[in-house]
């Protein structure tokens, strides 16, 4: 127990001298690319600061190629089986039903993130799809009232806040993340109701995948250096979601 | 890759951004039963309120002058042609057409159709911009004919990707929203395409070069095209030579279908 705790001290350690060194991801004036030309030295742009240490590369490198793999050879194959299965509606109120679920998780980081009008919105969501969406597997709160639903998860909280995103961390099966990530999948696995349920984040990647909303293939597919691309995707995505802008 | 659509984020973006310049009438600017929701409520406010119904009727007839004068400013750069918005909206409608063409599933015809699209894409493209901005501070380390081929071969590979990706078109329909100025020749289109799930947004960035609007990136889910390629080719640069990246696209291209080059010049065009 002992060991335990003192192996929990120093990962702990280790994340807050991460948040704390780790210069914080940059963010540039304007999310126009253009700009860098402007700023750059002898008349050619210089590269935009979407870069996120990454001293963790052998580790990470690795687990790209693994979780790439079990994409390709597992998820989607499975993904395609089960679209052939389950007819679409079927897929499209299972997609609406883990919208649902994750009800806390958004509701909380609205909150957190001071976005009331957010937190009021999630609210009705959740009792009218809960309710007349006979248990979120419609959703007319979308479709019938048009109250938005804005994805906010722990992570884009923390960055709100004010911490950086650390370093660059690759999780098996889980995909691309950051150090500060790790506390956001923590908190955002307890709050959402699909990580709660049996098999849950399973079905929903295979169900999402299904439904063609895995954009992780597009990203993939076009890259000419597939874990560069990844990784500054998923910087750009993690900068744009605390910025407000996403 | 978090990437979820945000289904309803459209409203909060029209209501966020400011209304654009260059934005063309007649164009649809959002979900028309989103825009008689709030008309209908603003009209039930105004009935118990005379005041509110006097200012709104103030600003309705200050509002042609102050729309005028806003495109005046924001179209400055584009007055001798179509605005940045319509080059979208055409664009997008053109490529549409032609996907949602039922001779588009005849394989015979489906490559004279592609064809077809990528000479409408590539009338709005700047690719010369986008193969400088792609390459940052390494563009210095390339001589003209190296940034030619190589500018010939990113253009071909994202030209390949993206029209699998369009060729699962499925009538999903495509709304161009707002322009935002970001300077006095370049502007940022909004759109968003509706999905049966939510709504993706994909906003254009366009420079007006020689009395017309050319796109030089795009944001898909608000990742940048150019700022993603740009790192994926700094990683590669740093250690390696441009013949080098180059002979990576090449490789890369090897197992695709071949397409016709996009940044040959067409007559009468300056390159």
């Amino acid at each position: 127990m002992t060991r335990i705790c003192r192996v929990l001290l120093c990962v702990t350690i280790l994340l807050a001298c991460a948040f704390a060194v780790a210069p914080r991801t940059a963010r540039a004036a304007s999310d126009d690319v253009w700009v860098d030309e402007k700023a750059g030295s002898s008349g050619t742009p210089a590269a935009t600061d979407y870069t996120i240490p990454d001293p963790l590369w052998a580790w990470n490198f690795a687990w790209f190629h693994v979780n790439d793999s079990v994409y390709f050879w597992a998820i989607r194959p499975a993904s395609k089986g089960y679209g052939y299965a389950v007819p679409k509606p079927a897929r499209l109120g299972l997609d609406n039903f883990f919208q649902n679920l994750g009800f806390p998780r958004r509701l909380l980081n609205s909150a957190f993130q001071g976005h009331l009008d957010e937190t009021g919105t999630e609210f009705c969501r959740f009792l009218v799809n809960t309710t007349i969406g006979i248990g979120g597997f419609w959703s007319p709160a979308d479709r019938v009232l048009y109250l938005p639903s804005h994805e906010r998860d722990f992570d884009q909280t923390l960055g709100v806040w004010g911490v950086g995103m650390g370093f660059y961390l690759t999780f098996p099966l889980l995909g691309p993340s950051s150090s500060r990530g790790i506390l956001g999948i923590a908190m955002d696995s307890g709050t959402d109701g699909a990580s709660a349920l049996p098999g849950g984040s399973v079905v929903k990647t295979i169900n999402s995948t299904s439904l063609g909303l895995n954009p992780y293939e597009s990203v993939r597919e076009a890259a000419v250096d597939p874990y560069t691309a990844v990784r500054n995707a998923y910087v750009q995505n993690r900068i744009q979601a605390v910025s407000g802008k996403e | 890759v978090e990437g979820r659509r945000t289904k309803g984020e459209g409203r909060k973006r029209r209501k966020k951004n400011k209304e654009s310049p260059g934005q063309a009438p007649g164009v649809q600017m959002g979900n028309s039963e989103v825009t008689m929701r709030g008309k209908f409520r603003n009209v039930s406010l105004l009935c118990h309120n005379p005041w509110a119904a006097a200012l709104l009727f103030a600003a309705l007839l200050l509002l042609p002058v102050s729309v005028r004068a806003a495109d005046d400013a924001a179209a400055s750069a584009g007055a001798n042609g179509p605005s940045a918005h319509d080059t979208v909206a055409d664009t997008i409608d053109k490529v549409r057409k032609i996907l949602a063409d039922p001779a588009y599933k005849d394989s015979a015809r489906q490559p004279a159709l592609r064809e077809q699209i990528r000479q409408t894409v590539l009338k709005g493209v700047d690719m010369d911009r986008i193969g400088t901005l792609t390459l940052a501070q390494y563009r210095k380390k390339f001589d003209d004919a190296q940034f030619r081929r190589f500018c010939d071969l990113f253009s071909r590979l994202v030209f390949t990707t993206y029209i699998s990706h369009m060729e699962k078109y499925n009538g999903e329909k495509v709304i161009v929203l707002n322009t935002e100025k970001l300077a006095e020749d370049r502007v940022m289109v909004h759109s968003k395409t509706l999905v049966e799930t939510g709504e993706v947004p994909v906003d254009y960035s366009l420079v007006h070069v020689e009395g017309v609007w050319k796109l030089y990136d795009v944001h898909i889910e608000g990742v940048s095209l150019v700022k993603n390629y740009q790192s994926q080719f700094g990683e590669i640069l740093v250690n390696k030579k441009p013949d080098q990246l180059n002979e990576n696209e090449a490789n890369l291209r090897r197992s695709e279908t071949p397409t016709p080059d996009l940044t040959a010049p067409k007559q009468g065009e300056v390159k």
